[in-house]
C-alpha cells in the first residue's frame, strides 16, 4: 500500500510535468506570433504615424532606460523603475520633438486597487501626454489616490524617456521615493 | 506510518493538481493574451497556491495525520519542477529557488492551516468543509502583507 501510494504520487508529478512541457511546446509558435503582433500594434498605438520599429542599442547613462525602438516619427522607450512593490516597466512613445505621444504599463506588481490603477486609469495616464520631461507630481500631474509612490515612479519613467530625445538632465535614481 | 503515507499522497495529488491548473492557465494566457500581466513569484502567490492545495486536500481527502518532512520534500519538488517544465521559471537556478521558497511557504501554510482545522474540528460536521475553505481564504488574506517578498 505504501509503495503503491508512493508510485501514485510520483506518477502524478511526472505526468503533470510532461503535460505542461507538451502544452508549452504546442503553444510556443502561437505565443510567439501573438506576442510579435501585439507588440507591433502597441507600438503603432503609442507612436502614431509610425509603422515599422527597429530595435536600437542604448548606450547612455540613464539606468531607467532598458530598451529602445526607432520609428519613423520618434522612439519607443522602455523604462524600468522601482515602484511600491517591485519594478514597473513602461513603454513610452516619444516624438522626434521630445513630446510624449503615448505610454503603457507593460509590467508591475503594485497593490491591487491602489497602484495597480495605473494600468487602466486613463485620466491619470493622459496627464503625461504632450509633456517633454517636465512632468511632476503635484504640479502638472495629479497622483493616483493612495498611490503616490507609484505615481512618482511612473513620472520618473516618463521623464527619463522624454529626456532621451530632448537631452534634458533628469534625475535617474530608480530607487528614490521622491519625485 | 501508513496513515502518514496516505496523507502525503493526498498532499501530493492536491498540490500537483493545483499547480498543473495554474501553470496551464498561465501558459494559455501568455499565448493568447500576450500583454497580460501575470502575478510575480512572491510569497503571496506561493501561499495562495499552497492554501488552495491544502483546502482541496481537506475537502477531497479529509483531515488526517501529516507527514511534515514528506510535505516539505513534495512541495519543493512540485514547486520547482512544474513551473520549470512549463517554462515559467526561466533558468534552472530560478527553478531551484522557486522550489525551495515554495517548499518553505507550503510548510508554514500547512502548519498554520492544520492548526486552524484542529480548532474547527470540534464544530458541527456539516460545516467542516465550508470552514476548511474559509480558513484557507482568511489565511491567504493575511499573506497579502507579504506581497512583493520573494524571488
Amino acid at each position: 500500500m505504501t509503495t503503491r501510494s508512493f508510485l501514485t504520487g510520483v506518477t502524478a508529478i511526472v505526468l503533470s510535468a510532461l503535460a505542461l512541457f507538451g502544452l508549452r511546446n504546442a503553444l510556443a509558435s502561437t505565443a510567439a506570433t501573438n506576442r510579435i503582433a501585439e507588440q507591433q500594434a502597441m507600438m503603432a498605438a503609442l507612436l502614431p504615424d509610425s509603422e515599422s520599429f527597429t530595435p536600437e542599442n542604448y548606450n547612455g547613462e540613464d539606468e531607467n532606460i532598458t530598451a529602445l525602438w526607432r520609428g519613423e516619427t520618434g522612439y519607443i522607450v522602455e523604462t524600468t523603475v522601482s515602484g511600491y512593490a517591485g519594478e514597473i516597466r513602461l513603454w513610452v512613445g516619444i516624438s522626434d520633438r521630445g513630446r510624449v505621444t503615448g505610454l503603457v504599463v507593460r509590467d508591475m506588481a503594485e497593490t491591487l486597487g491602489l497602484g495597480r490603477e495605473a494600468l487602466t486609469d486613463v485620466d491619470y495616464l493622459s496627464q503625461y501626454l504632450d509633456t517633454n520631461g517636465n512632468a511632476a507630481v503635484g504640479e502638472n500631474v495629479d497622483a493616483i489616490t493612495g498611490a503616490t509612490v507609484t505615481s512618482r515612479a511612473i513620472t520618473r519613467a516618463v521623464n527619463s524617456a522624454a529626456a532621451f530625445v530632448t537631452g534634458a538632465d533628469v534625475g535617474t535614481s530608480a530607487t528614490e521615493w521622491g519625485a | 506510518m501508513e496513515k502518514s503515507r496516505s496523507a502525503l499522497l493526498g498532499t501530493t495529488l492536491s498540490l500537483t493538481g493545483v499547480l498543473l491548473i495554474a501553470c496551464a492557465a498561465a501558459l494559455v494566457a501568455r499565448a493568447f493574451v500576450p500583454n497580460i500581466i501575470l502575478p510575480r513569484t512572491d510569497v503571496t502567490l506561493l501561499a495562495g497556491l499552497s492554501l488552495a492545495a491544502l483546502a482541496a486536500e481537506a475537502v477531497i481527502f479529509g483531515a488526517g495525520r501529516r507527514s511534515w518532512i514528506g510535505s516539505l520534500l513534495v512541495a519543493v519538488l512540485v514547486f520547482g519542477l512544474l513551473p520549470w517544465c512549463a517554462g515559467l521559471s526561466g533558468d534552472p537556478l530560478t527553478a531551484v529557488k522557486t522550489g525551495a521558497l515554495g517548499g518553505v511557504v507550503f510548510l508554514v501554510c500547512e502548519t498554520l492551516y492544520c492548526s486552524m482545522l484542529d480548532r474547527l474540528s470540534s464544530g458541527p460536521v456539516k460545516y467542516q468543509k465550508p470552514m476548511a475553505v474559509a480558513a484557507a481564504a482568511l489565511l491567504w488574506l493575511a499573506c497579502q502583507a507579504l506581497m512583493g517578498v520573494g524571488l
